[in-house]
């Protein structure tokens, strides 16, 4: 059953790197532009740590490990998630989803897989290796248990990104242009760069059940600091029954946004 | 049983309207007029298998609307449709399998990779097993003849090109229903009589039911024997070809080259006179009467070369229905 969909993914990953493959010379400045952004965050976290030995209960070896949750949620983003919602606007906004609507697959997913930016890989190798150090910094060695709560957690908030931005992306069917959005979103996700448990308490239950933030960095990185304790099961299955609930909805609003498609010339 | 079954299909749109102005735009900020629009109203009819059907009218008649309906890319606002047993807008991916809609304005294709890129891309989505899809592909491409151009970059090619491999790609599914949407839009004259050559021989060969729409008549008179002419949303006409011109133009025009210049010859007492130049005449004479005048002109003038055509389609049509077509002609 997971057969075809797992082919088309790997389809439209491969013409990806066809269309990157024009480009080499953008995607190494491009490449050294993140590995860049990497140092500036290490050099912040150490800026903050040189002063003091923890924040909010967060110690310097702690927050490495969600820089690094930080940049492959980002990646990921920019991988997957960005590149194919910018370009659900532009085909709402033109009409041209009609292609997308006349294939025989599921809209929703083939409008989710169709554009990979490849390059950014480099965002998510970079990010687990500082996340991988700082665990070894914690404890010595990697856990392979925090290893796989790390995924998970990951996965989960990844997903809750992913339907949030599906959500975004569905309003499109009413308000045509929102192509501004884009810009609200990555500020409210600049909030992810610290531990939620830094603001104050209206703002953590903000940030954790309004705007999941908290799911998508601070959670999946105290499951990879491979300290079982500092993440409870109960943090774990809400993130999971966030993850679900979230997909379901999204997937609820997209359909009735299609029902409202009219195309752009009729 | 029809493999197309049209019943009161109906599709109204709301759109936003507003003054121009200033202050007429901050106005609608907070509150917008709708008005609606009705793009197709109540139509209905049906299409046999194996059967092309051309769609006729001016822009914004709705014959884009109704594709869109029978495609399944719009929902209908009442009325109902199915093509080959299925309710087309329930998007069921059986349906999808055995349909194509090409759309002559717009591409399919991958901007910046070579067509066959895109056709592969395609044969997967559609999952096409392998041998079937280079059986297909070598077929079509032997038929549209883009065995040269299948490496170029998309972008690279010519508008007669890319529209042949639209076509291609279209087709590598091997759809049983066909909706083509202006399919020869933009191209020159021996590609649209190529590409029409082709949607026959597809037509024939696999016995796919086809609805055309074409601004340019001679892609309906050369593919279609039956023709629907809409206009603001309703079917004006649905029958025969023949029929149309033979009920609503009894004329033919008789085009005369003289040798030399007959002064003061009484043409209109012949019939309508079309053009009249020192050495060439137009006339438009009743059906019945052209081998009438022609023997005249021919006994009384020295006429040089004499020809009696059909008016073209586009006056039929203007003549029968009041629409004005150069709108869709040259839009």
């Amino acid at each position: 059953m997971l057969r075809r969909p797992l082919k088309l993914m790997g389809l439209f990953l491969k013409v990806s790197v066809l269309n990157v493959a024009a480009y080499r010379f953008d995607m190494l400045v491009r490449v050294f532009v993140s590995l860049m952004h990497l140092v500036a965050d290490l050099g912040s976290v150490w800026i903050i740590f040189h002063n003091t030995k923890s924040v909010a209960g967060w110690t310097a070896a702690h927050m490495m490990v969600l820089v690094g949750v930080f940049r492959i949620v980002a990646g990921g983003i920019r991988i997957l998630i960005v590149p194919n919602m910018r370009r659900v606007l532009e085909d709402i906004m033109e009409g041209t989803l009609d292609f997308v609507l006349l294939r025989p697959v599921n809209a929703q997913f083939l409008v989710s897989i169709r554009e990979v930016v490849v390059w950014r890989i480099v965002d998510i190798v970079l990010g687990a290796a500082v996340s991988a150090y700082g665990c070894y910094q914690l404890n010595g060695h990697v856990p392979i248990q925090s290893v796989f709560l790390f995924v998970l957690m990951l996965s989960a908030g990844f997903t809750i990104v992913y339907c949030f931005w599906l959500m975004l992306a569905t309003l499109c069917f009413w308000f045509v242009r929102i192509q501004n959005i884009e810009m609200v979103f990555w500020n409210v996700f600049e909030a992810g760069r610290f531990p939620i448990q830094v603001y104050p308490n209206w703002l953590q239950w903000t940030l954790t059940y309004l705007i999941p933030l908290a799911f998508i960095t601070t959670f999946p990185a105290m499951a990879g600091s491979g300290d079982p304790t500092k993440i409870s099961p109960q943090i774990v299955l809400t993130a999971i029954f966030m993850a679900v609930l979230m997909f379901v909805l999204s997937s609820w609003f997209w359909r009735i946004g299609l029902k409202r498609y009219s195309g752009a010339s009729a | 049983m029809p493999q197309i079954d049209v019943h009161n299909l109906t599709k109204t749109f709301k759109v936003p309207e507003r003054e121009g102005g200033v202050g007429a735009a901050m106005k609608s900020l907070f509150r917008r007029k709708q008005k609606e629009v009705h793009a197709v109203s109540d139509v209905s009819f049906s299409v046999a298998q194996g059967e092309i059907v051309g769609f006729l009218g001016p822009n914004g008649a709705g014959k884009t609307t109704t594709l869109k309906m029978l495609s399944g890319l719009l929902h209908p606002t009442s009325g109902s449709a199915t093509v080959m047993d299925q309710v087309p807008w329930k998007r069921d991916a059986t349906y999808l399998r055995r349909i194509s809609m090409l759309m002559g304005q717009r591409s399919q294709l991958q901007w910046d990779l070579p067509a066959t890129d895109s056709f592969y891309v395609h044969s997967a989505i559609y999952d096409i097993p392998k041998d079937q899809y280079q059986q297909t592909l070598d077929e079509l491409v032997a038929l549209l003849d883009i065995g040269g151009i299948l490496k170029k970059q998309v972008r690279t090619m010519s508008l007669g090109e890319r529209m042949k491999c639209e076509i291609c790609v279209s087709l590598l599914h091997r759809p049983s229903v066909l909706f083509l949407d202006e399919p020869t839009i933009g191209v020159d004259i021996t590609m649209q009589s190529r590409i029409r050559q082709f949607i026959g021989e597809y037509n024939r060969k696999h016995g796919a039911t086809i609805i055309l729409t074409s601004h340019y008549m001679a892609d309906v008179v050369a593919l279609c024997k039956r023709i629907i002419v809409i206009d603001h949303g309703r079917i004006l006409f649905d029958g025969q070809l023949d029929a149309l011109s033979e009920k609503l133009a009894p004329f033919k025009v008789i085009k005369i080259d003289l040798d030399r210049d007959v002064g003061a010859y009484d043409f209109a007492a012949l019939g309508d006179v079309l053009v009249r130049e020192s050495r060439k005449v137009e006339l438009r004479v009743p059906r019945a009467n052209a081998p009438g005048v022609a023997e005249q002109l021919l006994s009384q003038l020295p006429v040089q070369d004499l020809t009696i055509e059909d008016p073209p389609i586009e006056h039929v049509i203007e003549k029968a229905f009041g629409t004005k077509l150069e709108k869709a002609v040259d839009a």
